[in-house]
C-alpha cells in the first residue's frame, strides 16, 4: 500500500531520510495458576472415540460417564494414561479377565494379596475388579474401557469377600504400593465416620486411626511422593468420610491428594454420596452412578454399580492421563490443575457440595489461559525464562526459501507452555510458518494492470531541476526531482532502476506491480509504506540510497558505470557494475518474524550486482544479475541461533525490438528468475521437551534452506498503436516451478488490454 | 353341640393343611454374596418361585445362579462393603439369617450394595417368615 495521505502537488520534495531506531521490547513473564476459575461444562468432541465400548461404561443416555467428563477430547490429543501406574487398594482383581489381558497391563507385585498374606490378588468380591476396570480396562472392541485405558494397573488386596480390610493391611499395602514405584493410588474405600465429626485435626486424626497407619498413607506416601484419589463415601454426609477427609488438616496429603464425591446420571450429586464440605479445597466430583465395569466371576463378567467407588478411580485415571501428558508437571501441579480445570458454574457453584466441581477431562488436558514459547532458560520456573505468547509468534517466510523452510521442518514439533502452571503442549513448527509466494503475484488482476499504459508524471521545473510526480485520484503516488546535471536525483515511491532509466522494459510492461520488478535491485524491498531514493551521479559513478519507511530497511549501493550514451547512429551499450548492503530492520531477505523467532535490527545484505544494455538500433537488449550474501543478526533469546550465512541470486534478460514489422509495433521477452536461495541454512534451537523438575530440553534443527528448483519466468508482450489514441497490448506469460519448488503447477498466463482514449 | 362341632372340623381342617404338619423345610444350595442392585423389589426381604417376579430378581443376580434355585433372600441397602448375609438356622416355617456388618474403623469399599443369599429350597411355600438378625 502506497501512502495516500498527501494531497497537495510539490514542485520540490525533500525527504529526509530518518534512521528510526526501535527500542526492543522484552518478553513476558509466564504467569502461573491465575486462571479465572469460571470453567463451564465441557463438550465431548473426540466423535472417534465415542465408540459402543466408551459408552458402555455409564448408565443412562444423558449421563455416560466418559462423556460427561469428556474423555473422547484427551484421546484426539493422543493421551491414555500410557505408561502410568495406577496402584488399585481394594479386593484385588480378576487377573484373567479379558479386560486386563493388554500386554504390560495388569501388575501384580509381590506379596500383593494383604488379606492372606501371599501372592495371589485374586478378588473374592468383584469390587476391586471393577474399580480396575474403571481406571483401564483394555479398549480392545468388547465390553467397555476405562478412562485411562492403557494405563498399567498395579492390584493391591487388601479387602476380604465382604469387602472389609484392615487398616493395617491396608497400610502394609501402601508400603507394596511405593515399592512398586506407581505413580497414582487409588482408594475406593473408607468407612461410615465423617471427618470434622470423628476427628478434626491431624493430631485427632493419627490418634483416630492409629500411627501406624496413618504415617504410612501421609508421611510415606509424602516422602515418595504419590498422588492418592480416595472415595469420599456413600453416608449422604455433609463432609467425606475421615479417610477421604484427612487431607483438610495434614499439609502432608495437600496438593496430592483428592477426595472424590460422586454425581448420578443427571450429573447432580448422588443421593448416596457424602459432599466434600470442610474438604472442599481437596474435593473434586464425577460419575459415580450406574458404572458398567468388570467383575470377578467369569473372564466376560460385567456389572453395574453406584457409589463414590467408582467416582474415585475415574479421577485417578483421569491424573493418569494429565500426568502421560503433562511431563512439565510434577505431582502437585498436576492435582492442581484437575481441579482447578473442574466445572464450576451451574450447580457446581455450590463448593460444600461439589469442591471444585465436577471432573472435566476435556478442560484438563487442554491449554488454560494461553500458550506461550519459552526461551532464554532450560528451566521453566527460572527468572530468566521469558516467555512469550504463542500467538506473537510467527515466521512469514520470503518466497526466496519459503519451500525449503516448509519441507525441512515438515514432522518436527516445538514444545510450548501453558500460562496456567506451564504444562507443556506440542505445535507443529510448520503451523508457526508463513510462506511468502512469488505465485500470489501472478494473478489475472496483476497481468490485466501490467499492460495498462503508465499514468503520465507531471514535470514541474524549477531553478535547480526538474520534478516528475505520478498522481492518483488526486493523491501523490510517486516523485522523483532530478537536478538538470543528473548529480542529485531524489525519489518517492520510485524504482531503483529510475536511477538507470534505459530498461525499455518498463515501456511496455508495467511491473511495478509486481514485488520483484525485473531490473530492480532485489535488495531494496519496498514493499508496504513509503519509499525514499537519495541517487548522487557522475558520468561513471554514483551511489543510490534507500529506506522503506514500512520495514525500516535502509540500503547503499556504489555504482560504476561506462557512461556510454547512446549514439547518433542508434548503438551504445551501457555496462553498470554496484555493490552494497541493505540493512533489514527485524527481517532477513525480507522474512519477517516475531515473538521467539525473531530477529535483532540490521541483518545486512552485501549485494553485487551487474547491469548490461546494449542498443542496436531498434534492438535492445537487457540484461541483470544480482547475487546477495546475507547475515542474521539474531537476537539473543530467540529460537534462531547460530545460523549460516544465506547466498542468494537473481537473474534477468531481455530483449525489445522496436518497429515490430511496423513502426507502430513493438515486441518484448524476458526471462526472469526471482530471488532465490542458492545456499544457506538456518538453525532453529527450539524446546521440545520437559521433566517433573522443570528443565527444558532443547533441539537444534538444521534447516537447509536452498529450494529444490529454480523459478522461471518467461514473458512475451507485444504492443500495437493502432491510432495516437488507440492502442493495444498483448501478454503471454509462463511461470515454471512457481516458488522454485518441484511441487508448484507451472503457470501460464494470456491477457489483452487495449485501450482507447476520446 | 352343633357349634362345637363346626369348630372343631375347621380346626382339623386347617392344622391338617399346614406344611409343617407333614414335611419340614430344608436347605438343598444356598450361595450367599452382595449385589450391586437391587434384586428384590416387592418390599418383602425374600422372594420365591411362585412368585410372577422371581424369574426378574433371578436375573439381577450376578452370582452362582443355581439352576434350581427357587427362593432369594435379600437385606437392605448397605452403603459400604463388608456386610455378609449367613443362613443362622430354620425353626418352623421361619427361617433366619444372620447379618454380619464391618467394624468401626474398618477399611470397606465405598459401593452401594445389597447382601443377599441365592437358595434352593425343598420345598416352595408362601407360609414362610424371614428372619434377618444382625
Amino acid at each position: 500500500m502506497k501512502n495516500k495521505n498527501s494531497t497537495k502537488k510539490f514542485q520540490f520534495i525533500l525527504f529526509p531520510l530518518l534512521l528510526i531506531l526501535s527500542a526492543c521490547g522484552g518478553g513476558g513473564g509466564g504467569g502461573s495458576g491465575s486462571l479465572p476459575r469460571s470453567v463451564a461444562a465441557c463438550t465431548d468432541t473426540g466423535t472417534a472415540y465415542q465408540t459402543t465400548e466408551y459408552l458402555a461404561m455409564g448408565g443412562g443416555s444423558s449421563g455416560r460417564a466418559l462423556s460427561m467428563i469428556c474423555a473422547s477430547n484427551a484421546y484426539t490429543r493422543g493421551y491414555t494414561g500410557s505408561g502410568i501406574k495406577v496402584a488399585v487398594m481394594d479386593s484385588g482383581i480378576r487377573t484373567t479377565h479379558q479386560e486386563f489381558s493388554d500386554t504390560g497391563k495388569l501388575n501384580i507385585a509381590t506379596g500383593s494379596d494383604y488379606v492372606n498374606s501371599d501372592n495371589d490378588p485374586t478378588d473374592d468380591n468383584g469390587h476391586g475388579s471393577h474399580v480396575a476396570g474403571i481406571i483401564a480396562a483394555d479398549k480392545d472392541g468388547t465390553g467397555m474401557h476405562g478412562v485411562a485405558y492403557d494405563a498399567k494397573i498395579y492390584a493391591f488386596k487388601v479387602l476380604n469377600a465382604s469387602g472389609a480390610g484392615s487398616t493395617a493391611n491396608l497400610g502394609n499395602a501402601i508400603t507394596g504400593a511405593i515399592t512398586a514405584g506407581v505413580d497414582i493410588i487409588n482408594y475406593s474405600l473408607g468407612s461410615s465416620d465423617e471427618i470434622g465429626v470423628d476427628c478434626s485435626s491431624k493430631v485427632a486424626c493419627r490418634s483416630y486411626y492409629g500411627s501406624t497407619f496413618y504415617d504410612k498413607f501421609s508421611g510415606a506416601s509424602a516422602t515418595s511422593n504419590k498422588i492418592q484419589v480416595v472415595a469420599a463415601g456413600n453416608e449422604s454426609k455433609s463432609n467425606p468420610s475421615t479417610l477421604a477427609g484427612l487431607v483438610t488438616y495434614d499439609s502432608d496429603l495437600q496438593g496430592r491428594t483428592i477426595a472424590v464425591v460422586a454425581v448420578g446420571t443427571d450429573g447432580a450429586i448422588a443421593a448416596y454420596s457424602n459432599k466434600c464440605g470442610i474438604t472442599a479445597s481437596y474435593c473434586l466430583a464425577a460419575p459415580g452412578s450406574s458404572i458398567y465395569s468388570a467383575d470377578k466371576d467369569s473372564n466376560s463378567d460385567y456389572e453395574t454399580l453406584n457409589g463414590t467407588s467408582m467416582a474415585a478411580p475415574l479421577v485417578a485415571g483421569s491424573l493418569a492421563i494429565l500426568k502421560q501428558e503433562f511431563t512439565s508437571l510434577n505431582n502437585t501441579q498436576l492435582v492442581t490443575r484437575l481441579l482447578e480445570s473442574a466445572t464450576n458454574t451451574g450447580i457446581y457453584s455450590d463448593t460444600s457440595i461439589y469442591g471444585y466441581g465436577l471432573l472435566n477431562l476435556g478442560q484438563a488436558t487442554s491449554p488454560m489461559g494461553v500458550l506461550r514459547t519459552l526461551s532464554g532458560s532450560d528451566n521453566l520456573d527460572s527468572g530468566s525464562a521469558s516467555y512469550i505468547d504463542l500467538s506473537s509468534t510467527s515466521f512469514i517466510s520470503s518466497a526466496s526459501f519459503s519451500n525449503a523452510l516448509k519441507k525441512s521442518l515438515t514432522g518436527k514439533q516445538l514444545e510450548v507452555y501453558d500460562s496456567f502452571d506451564r504444562a507443556n503442549f506440542k505445535v507443529e513448527l510448520n503451523d508457526l510458518i508463513v510462506s511468502k509466494s512469488n505465485i500470489s503475484e501472478f494473478n489475472t488482476i496483476n497481468h490485466f494492470n501490467r499492460l495498462k499504459s503508465k499514468d503520465k508524471p507531471q514535470v514541474y521545473l524549477s531553478p535547480f531541476g526538474q520534478t516528475e510526480a505520478t498522481y492518483v485520484n488526486g493523491q501523490l503516488e510517486s516523485n522523483l526531482f532530478t537536478t538538470y546535471n543528473n548529480f542529485l536525483a531524489i525519489g518517492y515511491n520510485q524504482d531503483t532502476n529510475s536511477f538507470l532509466k534505459n530498461e525499455k522494459t518498463n515501456l511496455i510492461a508495467n511491473d511495478r506491480l509486481f514485488s520483484k520488478n525485473y531490473f530492480n535491485n532485489p535488495y531494496f524491498y519496498n514493499e508496504g509504506g513509503s519509499n525514499f531514493f537519495m541517487s548522487l551521479n557522475n558520468n561513471q559513478s554514483g551511489l543510490d540510497t534507500f529506506m522503506n519507511s514500512n520495514s525500516n530497511d535502509l540500503g547503499f549501493a556504489m555504482k560504476f558505470n561506462n557512461g556510454e550514451k547512446l549514439t547518433e547512429d542508434g548503438y551504445a551499450s551501457n555496462l553498470e557494475f554496484s555493490f552494497g548492503v541493505s540493512a533489514e530492520n527485524k527481517k532477513f531477505l525480507n522474512s519477517s518474524s516475531s515473538g521467539a523467532f525473531a530477529t535483532e535490527n540490521f541483518s545486512n545484505t552485501n549485494f553485487l550486482g551487474l547491469k548490461y544494455n546494449k542498443t542496436v538500433q531498434d534492438l535492445n537488449f537487457v540484461s541483470s544479475i544480482y547475487m546477495g550474501q546475507t547475515f542474521i543478526n539474531e537476537k539473543e533469546s530467540s529460537y534462531l541461533s547460530g545460523s549460516k550465512p544465506i547466498y542468494t541470486s537473481s537473474l534477468t534478460m531481455g530483449v525489445i525490438k522496436d518497429n515490430f514489422y511496423d513502426p507502430s509495433q513493438k515486441i518484448g521477452f524476458v526471462m526472469s528468475q526471482p530471488q532465490k536461495v542458492e545456499k544457506g541454512e538456518i538453525n532453529l534451537r527450539v524446546p521440545t521437551s520437559s521433566n517433573r523438575d522443570r528443565n527444558v530440553s532443547y533441539t537444534t534443527y538444521n534447516v537447509d534452506l536452498k529450494p529444490d528448483a529454480r523459478q522461471v519466468n518467461l514473458d512475451l508482450i507485444f504492443e500495437k498503436s493502432i491510432t495516437e489514441m488507440e492502442n493495444l497490448k498483448l501478454g503471454l506469460t509462463h511461470v515454471q516451478n512457481a516458488d522454485h519448488s518441484t511441487e508448484s503447477k507451472n503457470q501460464n498466463f494470456i491477457s489483452a488490454y487495449w485501450q482507447k482514449r476520446f | 353341640m352343633l357349634n362345637k362341632y363346626y369348630i372343631f372340623s375347621i380346626i382339623f381342617f386347617l392344622y391338617s393343611c399346614t406344611p409343617q404338619s407333614n414335611e419340614t423345610i430344608k436347605v438343598i444350595n444356598i450361595f450367599c454374596k452382595t449385589s450391586g442392585q437391587n434384586i428384590i423389589e416387592n418390599n418383602k426381604n425374600f422372594i420365591n418361585k411362585s412368585d410372577a417376579n422371581f424369574f426378574k430378581s433371578y436375573e439381577k443376580i450376578n452370582g452362582k445362579k443355581f439352576s434350581n434355585s427357587n427362593f432369594i433372600v435379600q437385606s437392605d441397602e448397605k452403603r459400604r462393603g463388608g456386610y455378609s448375609l449367613n443362613l443362622n438356622k430354620i425353626v418352623g416355617n421361619k427361617i433366619y439369617f444372620f447379618e454380619t456388618s464391618p467394624q468401626e474403623k474398618t477399611a470397606t469399599s465405598t459401593v452401594i450394595n445389597y447382601p443377599y443369599c441365592e437358595i434352593e429350597l425343598n420345598i416352595i411355600t408362601n407360609n414362610l417368615e424371614v428372619i434377618i438378625e444382625r
